[in-house]
């Protein structure tokens, strides 16, 4: 499968500097560019792999949300509409006029509001899970994804670590899980607010409104129960099972995720 | 305070990364280009950058394979981070500079200003690692690849190693503020050590007859600083007892007053 160079940049926008991977194809296919959105608190570096292979056809770009990655942080704790506004800051400098989106968990949400922010827009959308919380699992995760002060001894990191090692899916290796790993200790004062905003955002009152053809994946990871409740709440959307994959899919199944994700892209509807 | 962006070039090995704070209105002075120790990025010059950014064009540029620089196909020498350095001028059409750099940045600017001897003006130094055959040993096994573990050792240790040799009062936040640069890459985030052990200071410094100030803070190489000076031509080593890593955000005022003065002396 052809990969492209993945290069990086930076924009201005509502929160500061905003920092973006962007794979372009060789020939304008006239295809709508593909945004996609990182869950929390990792950055655009998650789609680095994929954008490779899906900017063989289509511009591809991958930004970090404002406060992660090297984009610059608000100066509150944000909620998805102040990162949808931002990638629509984004958009517009980079003079993106119709869109696909793609999200993973946190960024899932996002590609929900930034569909409903700007409808004329956003042609379609893919979903990585769908955060859909009972009252308890809410509590629950809010409790476990709370700010973790830091310890003296670095038993912080290695809280964190593990954590990322239980939920690292079949295939994705140490190394992978190493690469990454640095951004999830970044800004450790700031990096429950990805949580946070996604803990806020009423996904099961949102995804209803939205009238855009939506794919939701739902790999075997820690969201595919909650995502199961999607079901019913799409306008215009289906679940896809990725049976065996978890995270790391994208780095580890790279053609074959990105062969599901121009099939509906691309198909009708 | 000078506002810090961070911004791309290409370079030699792909996509160069660097920060940048300046003045509002160019005032003349030279532009001061800093380099980094191993294995962090520039990120450890974030706060006194939005010092020394008030009085001069200050631009902290991650060494390939460090930070978000594109990394070499290979392990690469001191003289290799110092032409992709070299090319960054050109890139950014900086004629005369004065150089800043830390561990093993010290040893980038040492050998940028033997490449480039007229295009730089002055050099401010932290340490110059000057090594016994034993020592040197000591160090390649004590910075040599990191195997990543299960249990999450491999984070601890750096992270120990990070407090342990921190100046007294340096807070975990502190330290947390920089540490994930170290967490980058770690399958080549070695090859700053190795490249640092293979480049002799002791060589380069008689070579270089810029300016130099060399500050000598009480951390792991204070007591190796001392060796430079019978070989500086045109330096001087000022010691920074009870000063140890951290000091660029703890001591930001004083470390900025100690440059600037060095740099805006007549020469």
């Amino acid at each position: 499968m052809t990969r492209v160079q993945v290069r990086r940049d930076y924009a201005d926008g509502r929160f500061g500097q905003m920092h973006y991977r962007i794979a372009r194809p060789q020939h304008d296919s006239g295809k709508p560019p593909l945004l996609c959105f990182h869950m929390s608190p990792n950055s655009g570096r998650i789609y680095n792999t994929f954008i490779g292979a899906m900017g063989a056809d289509r511009v591809a770009v991958a930004p970090d949300t404002p406060g992660f990655g090297d984009s610059d942080p608000p100066s509150l704790p944000p909620g998805i509409e102040d990162f949808a506004a931002a990638i629509g800051d984004l958009m517009d400098q980079l003079k993106l006029r119709q869109v696909d989106v793609m999200g993973y968990h946190t960024g899932s949400e996002t590609c929900v509001a930034l569909a409903l922010a700007r409808p004329q827009q956003v042609r379609k959308l893919i979903l990585t899970s769908a955060p859909i919380f009972s009252a308890e699992e809410l509590a629950e995760h809010r409790n476990r994804y709370a700010h973790e002060p830091l310890s003296e001894d670095g038993s912080h990191l290695v809280k964190k670590w593990k954590g990322h090692l239980f939920w690292c899916g079949p295939g994705k290796t140490r190394e992978m899980l190493g690469e990454e790993f640095n951004d999830a200790i970044r800004n450790p004062m700031i990096s429950w607010w990805g949580h946070n905003a996604a803990f806020n955002y009423d996904m099961a009152g949102q995804m209803p409104k939205v009238t855009q053809p939506m794919l939701v994946l739902n790999p075997d990871d820690d969201l595919y129960t909650h995502t199961l409740r999607a079901e019913g709440k799409m306008q215009r959307g289906r679940i896809l099972h990725l049976k065996g994959w978890g995270h790391g899919y994208l780095n580890v199944h790279t053609d074959e995720a990105a062969k599901i994700v121009r099939g509906f892209l691309d198909g009708e509807g | 305070m000078a506002r810090v962006t961070k911004h791309y070039i290409d370079g030699r090995f792909g996509q160069m990364h660097y920060r940048r704070a300046a003045p509002a209105r160019d005032n003349g002075k030279a532009p001061l280009l800093m380099f980094h120790m191993s294995p962090y990025s520039s990120v450890i010059y974030d706060t006194i950058m939005a010092m020394l950014g008030d009085q001069r064009l200050t631009i902290a540029i991650d060494t390939p394979g460090f930070g978000n620089s594109d990394p070499p196909p290979s392990p690469p020498e001191v003289p290799d981070y110092a032409a992709a350095m070299g090319e960054v001028m050109d890139s950014l059409k900086l004629r005369g500079v004065d150089l800043f750099g830390f561990h093993t940045g010290s040893k980038i600017a040492l050998e940028l200003a033997i490449q480039r001897p007229a295009q730089v003006r002055k050099i401010v130094t932290v340490s110059a690692s000057i090594f016994t055959d034993a020592e040197l040993a000591e160090h390649r096994d004590t910075y040599k690849k990191t195997e990543l573990t299960d249990d999450g050792s491999h984070l601890v240790k750096w992270w120990q190693s990070a407090k342990r040799w921190s100046m007294k009062g340096r807070t975990s936040e502190q330290i947390a503020k920089v540490f994930y640069a170290r967490t980058m890459a770690p399958s080549i985030s070695w090859w700053g050590h190795r490249a640092a052990f293979n480049y002799k200071t002791a060589d380069a410094l008689p070579k270089v007859g810029h300016p130099i100030l060399i500050l000598n803070p009480e951390d792991d190489i204070w007591t190796l600083t001392p060796r430079a000076k019978p070989l500086l031509r045109n330096g001087r080593i000022h010691d920074l007892p009870g000063w140890s890593h951290g000091f660029l955000d703890m001591k930001p005022v004083e470390t900025a007053t100690l440059i600037q003065d060095f740099l805006d002396e007549p020469a």
